[in-house]
């Protein structure tokens, strides 16, 4: 490559990197993570076993534990994107599924306030599993899987993409 | 499961909330595994030549013990036609209390759990949900009545295979017959055994098939054969409904009966839904089948609250089907 054009090129690389990096971030930022408690070694094994789950059809771990899942409130968009990417359904959707489920005396999983929250009871629950974004788990939980922005299962999340 | 979650949320209201009692949700007695809920309804009720009637027609109080063993305990109690006003009389002489369902659980796995005592028999999907506030019409689809028995005292085993696909619902269970606490108005089985199954082909549909085999008991040596169908599609509001049986009876030989019903319900704004419904009934001995049309219009309050109304008639009513106007409230308490 002549001198003349690698500062060009620099320049070009720092702006595609500039322009990439912030949005691959923003793509980590945006993805929500499983969490359980740590130490408790509980595995999801797919999207239909997180469905599972969280519509109360699977009610044990394999270590025979009763599941405590948790959500977020109805309102709050990151239960809405679970919802939707997880269960395929929003939370309002699910109503009539839930009268069914109470009419045979199945209660949908607890709802609480905060992502703080669902951190702490997870942290001291060892049958509960929850989500939050994933740059906001820390170590008092444990990483069981990842959900991308399309709903795929990233089974090893990683939380390298997100600011420190 | 209770306790750690209200010690949870009492010690760190910033970021905790409490297990407030929601209607629709039960109420959980504090720090202990019993879960108490229910269903109200009332129901004002203008059939061709009687005149009106407003009715208390159930009074529904589900208990339940569910704590962290693999046992699990359920009963269903069923208040119903408390109360009868008419234009001049009030009576209470109409009022029964129904013992909908009692029977304790073992949870060996999510797979495969076990049910002894009495239950609803789960053929289709109308007689799993009949509660009115779960339903979206005052009256229910005559074959899934009329058809089969609609509780069974006995034995089953039931779950959730969650490793096909999104989760295979299946039942299988017998009876002896020996109802517990028998509804006078209600056939029953004299012994039966029979299968359902059920899958989410999508988040939006699911279908089911049944099968029974049984005797009644006020028809002893009639031996029936059933095979159904069931299944339902719901999106953004809308959803379609149906099921459809085909039941043979030894005494005559063959097809005994078969019908099905088809119902759709779509919004219309501001929480008022249009509801549908067509159902046949053909009876071996009827030279023709029975129709029956709906249509009415719901308010949907909330999730435990609806308020119905509709017009129903039957053409070659040969079932003896009050047609006429009907109207409901329910709620899931």
């Amino acid at each position: 490559m002549p001198r003349v054009w690698r500062p060009i090129a620099k320049l070009l690389a720092f702006a595609i990197a500039a322009a990439i990096l912030p949005a691959a971030a923003a793509g980590t930022e945006d993805q929500l993570v499983v969490v359980v408690a740590p130490g408790s070694g509980h595995r999801i094994e797919g999207r239909d076993i997180l469905a599972a789950i969280y519509r109360r059809k699977k009610q044990y771990w394999n270590d025979g534990q009763r599941i405590e899942p948790v959500n977020l409130p109805p309102d709050d968009p990151r239960r809405q994107r679970f919802s939707q990417l997880v269960l395929g359904l929003m939370p309002q959707q699910l109503d009539g599924y839930w009268n069914e489920m109470y009419f045979h005396g199945v209660l949908p999983p607890h709802v609480l306030a905060s992502v703080e929250a669902v951190i702490r009871f997870v942290s001291t629950t060892p049958a509960a599993i929850g989500y939050t974004p994933l740059c906001s788990a820390d170590t008092r939980v444990a990483l069981a899987v990842a959900i991308d922005v399309q709903g795929g299962i990233i089974d090893k999340p990683s939380q390298d993409g997100c600011p420190r | 499961m209770v306790l750690p979650l209200t010690a949870f949320a009492a010690t760190d209201n910033a970021v905790g909330q409490a297990w407030e009692y929601q209607p629709g949700d039960g109420w959980t007695v504090p720090h202990t595994d019993l879960t108490a809920g229910g269903y109200a309804s009332s129901d004002l009720t203008k059939e061709s030549s009687e005149p009106w009637t407003l009715d208390i027609s159930h009074l529904s109080l589900f208990l339940w013990w569910s704590g962290d063993s693999r046992f699990r305990f359920f009963s269903e109690t069923d208040l119903e036609n408390a109360l009868t006003i008419q234009a001049r009389r009030t009576s209470t002489d109409g009022a029964y209390l129904a013992l909908e369902r009692l029977y304790a659980d073992w949870a060996q796995s999510d797979a495969l759990n076990f049910r002894f005592g009495k239950f609803l028999t789960p053929i289709g999907r109308w007689n799993l949900i009949h509660a009115a506030p779960l339903v979206w019409t005052t009256s229910r689809p005559v074959m899934t009545v009329q058809a089969f028995p609609t509780n069974a005292t006995g034995a089953m085993v039931y779950g959730t295979l969650t490793s096909v696909g999104a989760g295979l619902d299946y039942s299988v269970y017998g009876s002896i017959g020996k109802e517990l606490r028998p509804d006078p108005d209600l056939d029953t089985f004299k012994e039966a055994f029979g299968a359902h199954v059920s899958y989410p082909v999508q988040p939006s549909l699911e279908i089911g098939f049944s099968f029974a085999s049984y005797e009644e008991a006020n028809e002893v040596g009639d031996h029936k054969n059933l095979i159904g169908v069931d299944g339902v599609w719901s999106q953004n509001g809308y959803e379609i409904s149906g099921e459809a049986i085909y039941r043979t009876s030894s005494e005559k030989g063959g097809m005994d009966e078969r019908g099905g019903y088809i119902q759709g319900v779509a919004p219309l704004g501001n929480k008022f839904y249009a509801v549908g419904r067509y159902e046949y009934l053909l009876e071996s001995h009827a030279d023709a089948p029975s129709n029956l049309w709906l249509a009415g219009v719901d308010y949907r309050w909330n999730r435990s609250l609806i308020l119905k109304t509709e017009f129903s008639k039957a053409q070659h009513n040969l079932i003896q089907e009050p047609g006429g106007f009907l109207a409901s409230v329910a709620a899931l308490f």
